[in-house]
């Protein structure tokens, strides 16, 4: 069967192939665009799927997660697979909180600031108006005054900020007592939010997925060169010459059947396990070890964030505070500052989901009404989290293994191994927080170190200033290619202290001003030739 | 505390305590007579008396209630086999036990185990009925209920899945900490 030919080929379809589709196509709605996703398409906005999360927190993509010990860690922590991301249509934005967080300009200059982990090769204000406009896109809830966003002065958020719930009032004045100024958290959601409570399968589809945008894109009659092929996992890339990638391979799951797609652009947006995976198994005489990895650096430097929890309890409940929304409020950028960044800046939030009690389970445990207002009103229980940033080292890395997924994706495992001050530094940070929940008189007080997991992970295929220092340059196209990106988080040589989805979405909206202004300029070129 | 139901005599309840698969029940058709689902309906208001959490037995929440039943029914796997069974099991206790202490001892002393398979009739209308009537009740406003009044200023405003109605734009999403930050910082409001 002879190849279909198009403009661009897109590998995943997560907030970053379809943000690059949608840019892409809106310049030019003729566009040809091949979207080649491995998992299946997961309907959305489904009442009866949506009752079933209700009844038993059970969601129609809970089948799209990685399957407990499939996927190994080698090392000294058990790298978190499970529940991190979804192999399906729109990807990881299925089921993401939808927090939405700038880097800040000291995250662009880790390596000057510290001598640790790695610059970017571009700063704060090269991403800032992509920032903004991500922002729009993504329709994202925030507050302006704090002083950690007088780097954005002139760029107001969408949406006005969700409110500090009553039962944040303690944290809100602990926060206040130990000189770390409170906020409010920027999420992703449209007007209509009704906070029900269920984001993770929002019934009005409140919150931003790429599968709505991407419904929207297919359904749009202009789009008569735009193609979603779901159940097709990328087998290989294929160069013609070292330059330049000529086709995809892929595989149609449903048939077992190998198809090629051959383009003149190839974006690898699938994510930091799946991105340095298909580079390194794409191996040919050009590229003996793999596309773009001539330095050996595809798949190293993986790091993600730690989760830190300090958690306590108050003996009573007197206003009988249950979370009234299932996304946190409050949160703090205060120890996410250039100060902190040697030992690691720290992102602290409330826990979503404190204080809570499930009166519908203890009706159906059979207790009787006084009952269950006596433990609303009994003891209620409090955590301070946060996202510990970590450093991405030159030993850690993922690889391939043998055998594959059920969605024809490889398996994979992680050697991580903490950096070699990580307690001594996590435990400084817990020491940071732990005066919070002292300050609201918690009793009980715990303190937690999680392992990091693969929901902010990064650095796989890390940009750098040269091929020594990094797989992709500045607009995140690989070293020594003409026409192949990865767009994903793959590609940040630093994690921060917060969720990655923001910036990706900017450095999306970036690459699409560069891919465009680039086939203009090829048009010019032609047209003047 | 008498006898759990799911320990009384199987001779007594030859509906209730026969076993059965614990997979869900099978059934002719997904449609569901009239007749069933008011017979649905009445274990439905019968949560709310049991635990006084809801005003006008529960007249309310009877929209969201056949919306509920309705995506049960027609939508796979359908609940038309579990809906029949628990009309013919409630109808046995109720026979043998009276109305009001069939459904006092179904709610609060069952027998029934969440954690294990439903493997008789009454298990099965107490986990596939009147345990997901409960979540359903208590997320379509039934949590207010269990503060200091139904008509307390002080309940709780929001709860997992709860959906405020037609005119959510008007109404407060949570209780809010009375100090907030200072407003007018977004482009829209």
């Amino acid at each position: 069967m002879m190849a279909k030919h198009y403009q661009y080929v897109l590998i995943g379809s997560g907030v970053a192939a379809v943000t690059l589709a949608r840019q892409l196509l809106a310049n030019d709605r003729a566009t040809s665009i091949l979207i080649l996703e491995a998992g299946p398409r997961v309907p959305r906005g489904d009442r009866r799927s949506w009752w079933d999360y209700i009844l038993s927190q059970r969601k129609p993509y809970d089948f799209c997660y990685d399957v407990p010990g499939e996927n190994t860690t080698n090392g000294d922590v058990d790298w978190g697979y499970e529940g991190s991301r979804i192999m399906a249509y729109g990807g990881s934005t299925g089921h993401w909180g939808a927090w939405c967080l700038r880097y800040k300009p000291e995250d662009f200059e880790l390596f000057s600031n510290t001598g640790e982990g790695a610059d970017w090769p571009i700063s704060y204000d090269d991403l800032d108006a992509y920032y903004h406009e991500a922002e729009h896109y993504l329709s994202v809830n925030g507050d302006c005054g704090e002083s950690w966003n007088a780097v954005r002065a002139h760029q107001p958020y969408p949406r006005p900020n969700f409110g500090w719930t009553e039962a944040d009032g303690l944290m809100v004045e602990a926060f206040e007592k130990n000189n770390i100024e409170p906020g409010a958290m920027p999420v992703a959601r449209y007007r209509k939010c009704m906070a029900t409570g269920t984001c993770k399968y929002c019934p009005i589809g409140s919150r931003y997925t790429a599968q709505d945008v991407l419904d929207e894109l297919v359904q749009d009659p202009r789009h008569v060169n735009l193609e979603i092929r779901c159940l097709s996992p990328v087998v290989r890339l294929v160069p013609d010459r070292k330059s330049n990638i000529a086709a995809a391979e892929y595989l149609d799951t449903k048939t077992g059947e190998t198809l090629t797609a051959t383009g003149d652009v190839f974006v690898v947006a699938a994510g930091t396990y799946e991105s340095p995976k298909l580079l390194m198994r794409s191996k040919d005489r050009f590229w003996p070890d793999g596309i773009g990895n001539d330095h050996d650096l595809v798949g190293r430097y993986i790091v993600s964030h730690s989760f830190l929890r300090v958690s306590g309890s108050l003996p009573a409940n007197e206003r009988n505070w249950v979370q009234e929304f299932d996304f946190p409020t409050l949160m703090s950028r205060t120890l996410d500052a250039p100060e902190y960044q040697l030992d690691g800046k720290i992102f602290i939030f409330k826990n979503r989901v404190l204080p809570n009690v499930d009166i519908a389970r203890l009706m159906i445990q059979g207790k009787t009404r006084d009952q269950i207002r006596a433990i609303l009103s009994g003891p209620m229980f409090f955590e301070l989290q946060a996202f510990y940033e970590e450093k991405g080292q030159h030993r850690n890395r993922l690889v391939e293994r043998s055998g594959s997924n059920r969605f024809g994706l490889p398996l994979m495992t992680v050697n991580y191994l903490r950096e070699e001050k990580f307690k001594e530094r996590a435990d400084n940070r817990l020491a940071l927080m732990k005066p919070v929940i002292d300050a609201m008189k918690c009793e009980n007080v715990v303190t937690n170190i999680d392992d990091p997991g693969g929901h902010h992970a990064s650095g796989t295929c890390r940009m750098g200033a040269s091929p020594e220092q990094g797989v992709t340059d500045k607009d995140m196209k690989v070293f020594g290619t003409d026409n192949l990106y990865v767009c994903s988080n793959a590609a940040f040589p630093t994690c921060a202290a917060v969720n990655p989805t923001l910036t990706l979405t900017a450095m999306t909206l970036r690459l699409s001003d560069y891919l465009i202004g680039n086939v203009t300029q090829q048009v010019r070129q032609e047209m003047f030739a | 505390m008498p006898d759990a139901l799911a320990k009384l005599p199987k001779q007594t309840y030859p509906i209730a305590l026969s076993a059965v698969d614990a997979n869900y029940l099978d059934h002719e058709d997904d449609f569901l007579p009239g007749v069933v689902r008011e017979k649905l309906w009445e274990i439905f208001v019968e949560i709310g008396r049991a635990w006084g959490n809801v005003p006008n037995d529960s007249a309310g929440l009877r929209s969201s209630w056949l919306e509920f039943i309705e995506a049960k029914v027609t939508r796979s796997p359908s609940y038309a086999g579990e809906y029949a069974n628990a009309v013919s099991v409630m109808q046995e206790l109720a026979g043998v036990l009276g109305r009001d202490w069939a459904y006092q001892q179904l709610f609060f002393n069952s027998g029934v185990s969440p954690k294990d398979p439903p493997v008789t009739r009454l298990a099965h209308l107490k986990r596939y009925v009147v345990d997901e009537f409960i979540a359903v009740q208590i997320t379509a406003s039934g949590f207010r209920g269990f503060a200091d009044s139904i008509f307390s200023p002080n309940r709780p405003l929001n709860y997992a899945g709860f959906v405020r109605g037609s005119r959510y734009n008007e109404r407060p999403s949570a209780r809010l900490y009375p100090r907030q930050q200072p407003a007018g910082t977004a482009e829209v409001e």
